[in-house]
């Protein structure tokens, strides 16, 4: 796919990565699990399977059509062409697209969130749904794209999973006449406005030489022949910021309207997922090969620790992430002129009456835990047992986010101190 | 260089079996490069700082030049239980193949 | 419990990797040992264990060839496991090498039965309240454990501080806190 990484772009200055003009993030499976079981939690399987559906479609439709734009893809065939090397690039699996006018069917084999959850949770428990909501809306947007249908024409039902313990995926996709009422988009030019100036913190120069390496690195980082993207000892996906943010908000303000007494557990939750994204994520990363070649092992100094963080999450396009203040075993102020959270909820709710960084809550205090109760150079194993030692019950830290721009507030800020 | 006799033990994944770690002197490396394409292996595209290769099962090697650190990653499309045994045949491979040059004690 | 008396017992009998008792009817680990070099998640392998002799006794039973010195042995590709109930509270699991002779593996096994049986306390049966129970279940086998509280209070809208006195909860909230663990887990019915 050497058409489609001249297409990526940064936004300077805010580490927010887009492709085609449209915003992506990198993460793992260990998130991308926690993030829709979540959803399910707070909406329920069929409502929730609903917002996962419509947030997938509706990303994937402007990612689509953006690429279709810019590479010239007019023709139908041109078109179901790019959507079926799309998926696999980004590192979700391969699917079948048969379309028409009308629907039409579509077959997948190692689907991202099929195949993660039946690698992390099959044998233990029964699934009862299946897993495949993001792939369900791939599928309907790459039929309307392919058809040339108006946008949320087609809906799309997994009927098998290999969650289920299916042989393999299938989705039917159906027309029914009723194009969805678009919403405003959130791209490069959207956030462009919606940003303000950068912001520079401490070892800046340490944190931007790692962070554009890592940039380079991912660059040629792509879904192998089945479409997976198996690197840093993690199954990687290259996934839509509109898709999460999208999800997450509706979550959130379906629980705020629905039953408000339960939105401080919604939000944990939500932070939560932000901490299995660094515990599994960066952690793994730090004790990579890749790292320990491009960047060299963690010293366990708890400064380097954070300030790699730092460079990890701004290469994988969460933001431009800066250490403002760090008092050693005692406080860490973590800021961002804006993370990808942020341009979502402004463009598309407008001003917030509290602060909304859900990911950069929860990773700003596991980068703290990890910082300061990992023993990196005895190069620990980051097993479920381990992180259930750190976070379970009463965690030695406390994180809370005292700015964010969705407020009103010149930057993202989150104040993480010691218990 | 003296001979070593390389251990393979668990490394670090999220995904239960699948990265396998072995060390090497750090000056074998290069000896490396040459041996394991003689060997089957296909060298993969990779940054300079970390050669890698694909084994012809389709698992991959990566080496660490600056430290030496070599991890064989399975692929995922094997079963759970079957990934040490896996590793095992690859090390083995690897092992075999940096016999010649004497960097191995196998 | 400390697993202090179990590390006496254990850590002197050769090629054993793993000791661990299960206290029954719940699966909950009572102690355990095991080799440094040993990666066994063993509250895990204790409730899935305990599950296994669980069955075994109810299949027994059914057979009508039940007795309570029953005894499984796995034979595995690198372990050879072998569990032993104890008394009926109580089962002792343990994972030697597989390449350990059979008959010193009994010879060992006989003389830890005989040392951890004699430090083992009297249980006495309280019935738990069934919410007690429930949320148990779930910390034990749900994915995310650490995470469940809060998960099924969004699914029940059962608040957290609810759940710190499961005796409390009225018999809807226990229908809907059952209902939202049966879905979790992909079970028709919880039993408990």
């Amino acid at each position: 796919m050497d058409r489609l990484n001249p297409l990526r772009s940064v936004l300077t200055g805010h580490d927010l990565t887009f492709l085609a003009g449209v915003p992506f993030v990198y993460h793992c499976h260990h998130y991308n699990l926690f993030h829709d079981q979540t959803l399910d939690d707070a909406l329920g399987e069929e409502l929730g399977a609903q917002v996962r559906f419509r947030a997938a479609r509706s990303a994937c439709s402007e990612l689509l059509r953006a690429l279709g734009s810019v590479l010239g893809a007019s023709t139908p065939p041109e078109r179901a062409e790019l959507a079926s090397l799309l998926l696999p690039w980004m590192g979700h699996g391969r699917i079948a697209l048969s379309t028409s006018n009308t629907g039409g069917e579509a077959t997948g084999t190692h689907l991202h969130y099929g195949f993660s959850w039946r690698e992390k949770y099959g044998e233990r428990v029964r699934r009862e749904a299946p897993a495949d909501s993001f792939a369900a809306g791939f599928a309907a947007a790459a039929c309307e794209f392919i058809e040339g249908l108006p946008g949320g024409e087609i809906v799309a039902t997994e009927d098998q999973c290999i969650a289920l313990r299916d042989p393999g995926c299938h989705f039917t996709l159906r027309r029914t006449g009723r194009a969805e009422t678009s919403a405003p988009v959130v791209d490069l030019a959207a956030t462009e406005g919606l940003v303000g100036a950068t912001l520079e913190g401490l070892d800046e120069a340490r944190i931007a030489a790692i962070a554009a390496g890592l940039r380079d690195f991912v660059k040629g980082v792509a879904g192998d022949e089945r479409g997976v993207i198996a690197a840093f000892g993690v199954f990687v996906t290259m996934h839509l910021s509109n898709y999460y943010n999208e999800t997450i908000y509706e979550a959130i303000h379906h629980v705020e309207r629905s039953q408000p007494a339960l939105l401080p557990v919604a939000e944990t939750l939500f932070r939560e997922a932000g901490v299995q994204c660094v515990f599994n994520t960066f952690g793994n990363m730090l004790l990579s090969p890749e790292w320990e070649g491009l960047v060299g092992a963690p010293s366990g100094d708890p400064f380097e620790l954070l300030s790699s963080c730092c460079a990890i999450a701004r290469g994988l396009g969460f933001g431009h992430w800066i250490l403002h203040e760090y008092d050693p075993g005692k406080r860490l102020v973590l800021r961002a002129p804006v993370d990808y959270e942020v341009p979502f909820y402004l463009r598309r709710y407008g001003r917030s009456g509290k602060p909304r960084c859900y990911v950069l809550q929860g990773a700003a205090l596991a980068m703290a835990v990890l910082a300061h109760q990992v023993r990196w150079r005895e190069s620990p194993r980051l097993t479920e047992e381990f992180y259930l030692s750190l976070f379970r019950g009463k965690v030695a830290w406390a994180a809370e986010q005292t700015l964010c721009p969705t407020r009103g507030d010149a930057c993202c800020e989150v104040v993480v101190s010691a218990r | 260089m003296s001979a070593v006799l390389p251990v393979l033990t668990r490394d670090h994944a999220c995904v239960r079996g699948m990265n396998w770690r072995f060390d090497l002197p750090p000056a074998a490396i290069e000896a490396a490069l040459d041996a394991l394409p003689s060997a089957g292996f296909l060298p993969c595209p990779s940054p300079e700082a970390l050669p890698s290769f694909q084994s012809p099962e389709g698992h991959r090697v990566l080496l660490v030049r600056r430290t030496g650190r070599a991890q064989i990653r399975v692929s995922y499309t094997v079963p759970e239980g079957q990934r040490r045994l896996a590793a095992e045949a690859v090390f083995t491979a690897v092992v075999r193949a940096l016999r010649p040059a004497g960097l191995t004690a196998w | 419990m400390s697993s202090q008396f179990l590390d006496r017992i254990a850590e002197d009998v050769p090629s054993l990797r793993t000791a661990f008792i299960t206290a029954m009817p719940d699966c909950l680990l009572f102690a355990s040992w095991q080799t440094k070099e040993s990666e066994v998640d063993v509250e895990e392998v204790a409730a899935y264990f305990g599950d296994l002799v669980r069955s075994n006794r109810q299949g027994l039973k059914a057979l009508k060839t039940w007795s309570s010195e029953m005894q499984v042995t796995i034979e595995s590709a690198d372990s050879l496991i072998i569990l032993r109930e104890l008394n009926a509270d109580f089962v002792l699991g343990t994972i030697f090498e597989r390449s350990a002779p059979l008959g010193m593996v009994r010879l060992h096994l006989k003389r830890m039965v005989e040392r951890v049986t004699a430090q083992l306390p009297k249980v006495t049966i309280a019935e738990r309240p069934r919410g007690a129970r429930i949320l148990e279940f779930l910390e034990r086998y749900a994915p995310d454990p650490h995470a469940i509280l809060l998960r099924i209070s969004l699914r029940t809208g059962i608040t957290p501080e609810e759940f710190q006195t499961p005796e409390k909860l009225s018999a809807e909230q226990i229908v809907r806190l059952e209902e939202a663990a049966c879905k979790l887990l992909g079970l028709k019915q919880l039993n408990l």
